[in-house]
């Protein structure tokens, strides 16, 4: 594709962290808290296992098979027409996620900040400016969120630190209140939260150095999880388990909550705002990225850039399709099911590469 | 290359024409206050009143140091609008004003007795939703008419929505006015099912008083707690970090400040049977004493401790008795429960006032007076 576009390992940790972490930090505390309550954070480390655990077979793989990307490998192992099954769930579960991301930017912003600006208007705006910097290749993407990546931390750091005054941790408290079986039952839609690494196993053979993708996956698993955790628990002590579920943003409102001696910085939101922007562009460019990337293997094509602009109108309609937010919520639920979809190829893909390899040494 | 510079003037002439959302502060008439009354004539009505300030009248000091400014107009002005809901009264608002109301700025909103007994959980929603609005807005009952309150023309601030939300920040400094409660406190303990204690202004001709709390119970007023409750409940959630406590040693008053205080619930069951043990530790200094002793003396401080200890257990007493009268568990004594023994509170939570009314509280204080001031 583009020989020379490869990427750093500390890029890659950056890029998908953010991607992953920008995608669903801002609601996901209610979906969490809705399952769970007070217990999410236990459910959110165990998902984060799960994908450490996804994040290793996926590269695993890629050394066994001679650094192949997902999408080869899955062709290898599972035969071509499973492998372009798996390939197009792959495509599906990146285009939505790239439509739910745009979909989530637009009414996050509208709703706190441009309030009479055209939905059509801010998405358009978005998407022409995510496909511009496609355009350019993957390296400027990796680029762009490691400029981003510190400013977010700083600006999520600062709303954090700012709730603590009103923070009561013993809200926590019982820890696994809500019995084991509540957590079995949410398991699949927390694993979804974390669903974009899956995407390691494209990155892994563009890394400058490949040796690290391993470490990379996994640091970034465990900065989403941290990042997530933090959150939830920050969340949860400033609103405790009902209010965080009744909250459609609980996120923006632990920032809309910080109250700063002064009228000075009575706007603090305008900063999330601000942070919402920049971890959705990153994201939305991922998702997008990964979409037409695997695109371009399924029909064979050499150049993704092509893609990227036929893509624009599907991304488009798709994000513009949900007609409120209650449909856009839906949108999530099939995000889900594909999630544990591909997750549960990946598994499969490694349980019959373990069975083939033994084949080979016997 | 023209079609690029096409393109440019174009996006330029779309960009420079600066944002959709444009709009200048003085098109904006900022609602800053806002009082919630029940509309004696017509039950489905509520009565609203919205203290509109204008930023410029603001400035210049109001009635009495604005004579410069030749107008005699008020820095705040209170609409009175009767509608069935607050979205609609807004739209009335704004055929009586040529700005656009916003509620951007609210700062305080001030609830009548009437409409707190009616119940808040529908008549808040507009303000939790529309998403203009701060959760940190503070919260006030009136015994009467919340009109009265916002209708107080303050010595200390021109405008008075300014003057009544600062009020609330002294609960730092006393120990007898409740806990500062602001919207998104009391839209979390409706939805949490859970008690609370909203601070009551009692309105006067240039000032208001905080004077005890309203108690609010599934959402509902249910009745009122005196200042002497409110410290009591306090003490027991173990949140005041200023205010003054008075005792008497030997037929002599003391007076105790408060520099800090914590406290434990500590909930036991033993044979199915629940009880509480509260303990309360506070540290101060010795603010006054009426008596000739010296403060130096060991046993003098050692028998103020003990008097502002009793007292704190009376005080805290006094609350139980008075909450538990109401049914209202506004201590959090229901959720020490929940946090150590879970299985237990699934079990007895749906019957929580019963056993509220009949737990027995065991309260112990512990002072320290650690400083005695300057003198001895």
């Amino acid at each position: 594709m583009y020989p020379e576009d490869r990427i750093t390992a500390t890029q890659l940790v950056m890029l998908l962290s953010t991607s992953v972490f920008g995608t669903q930090y801002l609601l996901m505390p209610r979906i969490i808290a809705s399952w769970v309550g007070r217990d999410g954070w236990i459910l959110l480390s165990l998902s984060g296992l799960v994908a450490a655990i996804v994040v290793t077979l996926i590269i695993v793989l890629n050394r066994r098979y001679e650094g192949k990307d997902i999408l080869e490998f899955a062709s290898v192992i599972l035969g071509r027409w499973f492998g372009f099954l798996f390939i197009g769930f792959f495509v599906a579960l990146f285009y939505l996620l790239s439509t739910y991301t745009l979909r989530s930017f637009g009414d996050v912003i509208k709703l706190f900040l441009l309030k009479r600006t055209p939905l059509e208007v801010i998405i358009l705006a978005m998407l022409f400016t995510v496909a511009y910097l496609l355009g350019h290749g993957m390296n400027p993407l990796a680029r762009a969120a490691q400029v981003f990546f510190p400013i977010i931390a700083l600006f999520i750091g600062v709303v954090f630190l700012g709730v603590q005054p009103l923070a009561d941790y013993t809200e926590v408290l019982p820890v696994f209140g809500q019995g084991l079986v509540s957590l079995v039952k949410a398991a699949p839609v927390s694993c979804a939260f974390f669903v974009g690494y899956s995407a390691v196993g494209i990155f892994a053979p563009l890394l400058r150095e490949p040796g690290r993708a391993l470490s990379a996956g996994l640091a970034a698993v465990g900065l989403t999880l941290f990042g997530y955790v933090v959150s939830y628990i920050i969340v949860l002590a400033v609103f405790g388990p009902k209010e965080s579920e009744y909250l459609v943003y609980p996120v923006v409102e632990l920032a809309r909550t910080i109250d700063v001696p002064g009228a000075l910085a009575e706007r603090i939101d305008s900063l999330m705002m601000a942070l919402w922007i920049m971890t959705d562009f990153i994201a939305v460019s991922f998702s997008y990225f990964i979409a037409s990337f695997s695109l371009a293997k399924l029909t064979g094509l050499k150049e993704i850039r092509p893609l990227i602009w036929v893509l624009i109108p599907f991304l488009y309609f798709g994000a513009m399709l949900p007609r409120d937010m209650g449909a856009a919520q839906m949108l999530s639920w099939v995000l889900y099911y594909l999630s544990m979809v591909v997750i549960g190829f990946i598994v499969l893909m490694f349980l019959i590469s373990l069975r083939k390899g033994k084949g080979h040494a016997g | 290359m023209p079609a690029k510079v096409v393109g440019l003037a174009l996006l330029l002439a779309i960009l420079a024409a600066g944002c959709w959302d444009v709009r200048d502060i003085e098109d904006y008439g900022f609602i800053l206050g806002m009082g919630i009354d029940a509309s004696p004539e017509a039950r489905q009505e509520l009565r609203f009143t919205f203290e509109v300030v204008m930023p410029a009248q603001a400035a210049t000091g109001g009635g009495q140091s604005g004579a410069a400014a030749g107008q005699q107009l008020s820095p705040f002005w209170n609409m009175v609008v009767k509608e069935k809901t607050m979205g609609k009264a807004l739209d009335v608002a704004a055929s009586r004003m040529y700005q656009r109301p916003s509620l951007e700025h609210l700062r305080v909103v001030v609830l009548g007795e009437d409409v707190g007994r009616r119940g808040l959980s529908d008549v808040l929603d507009f303000l939790l939703r529309c998403g203009e609005v701060r959760r940190r807005v503070a919260v006030y009952v009136v015994s009467g008419e919340a009109e009265k309150a916002l209708s107080v023309k303050p010595r200390v601030d021109p405008v008075n929505a300014v003057y009544l939300a600062n009020l609330q920040n002294n609960d730092r400094e006393s120990s007898s006015i409740p806990q500062r409660m602001d919207l998104g406190q009391v839209s979390r303990s409706i939805h949490e099912d859970r008690p609370f204690i909203v601070p009551r202004l009692v309105p006067g001709k240039e000032d208001v008083i905080i004077s005890g709390g309203a108690v609010f119970k599934k959402a509902r007023l249910v009745g009122w707690v005196t200042p002497v409750e409110v410290e009591g409940i306090r003490w027991i959630t173990g949140r005041i970090p200023g205010g003054r406590v008075a005792g008497e040693v030997g037929g002599k008053s003391i007076t105790y400040h408060i520099m800090q205080s914590k406290s434990s619930i500590k909930p036991r069951v033993q044979d199915g049977r629940l009880s509480l043990q509260v303990e309360i530790e506070s540290e101060g200094m010795l603010a006054e004493k009426e008596s000739q002793a010296s403060a130096l003396s060991p046993t003098f401080v050692d028998q103020c401790e003990q008097a502002i200890a009793r007292q704190i257990e009376g005080s805290a007493a006094g609350a139980i008795k008075k909450l538990k009268h109401y049914g209202a568990d506004v201590f959090g004594f229901g959720r020490a429960v929940e946090r150590n023994y879970p299985n237990y509170w699934i079990e007895i939570s749906p019957r929580w006032e019963e056993y509220f009314r009949a737990v027995d509280v065991n309260v112990h204080a512990t002072v320290h007076i650690r400083r005695i001031g300057v003198v001895r």
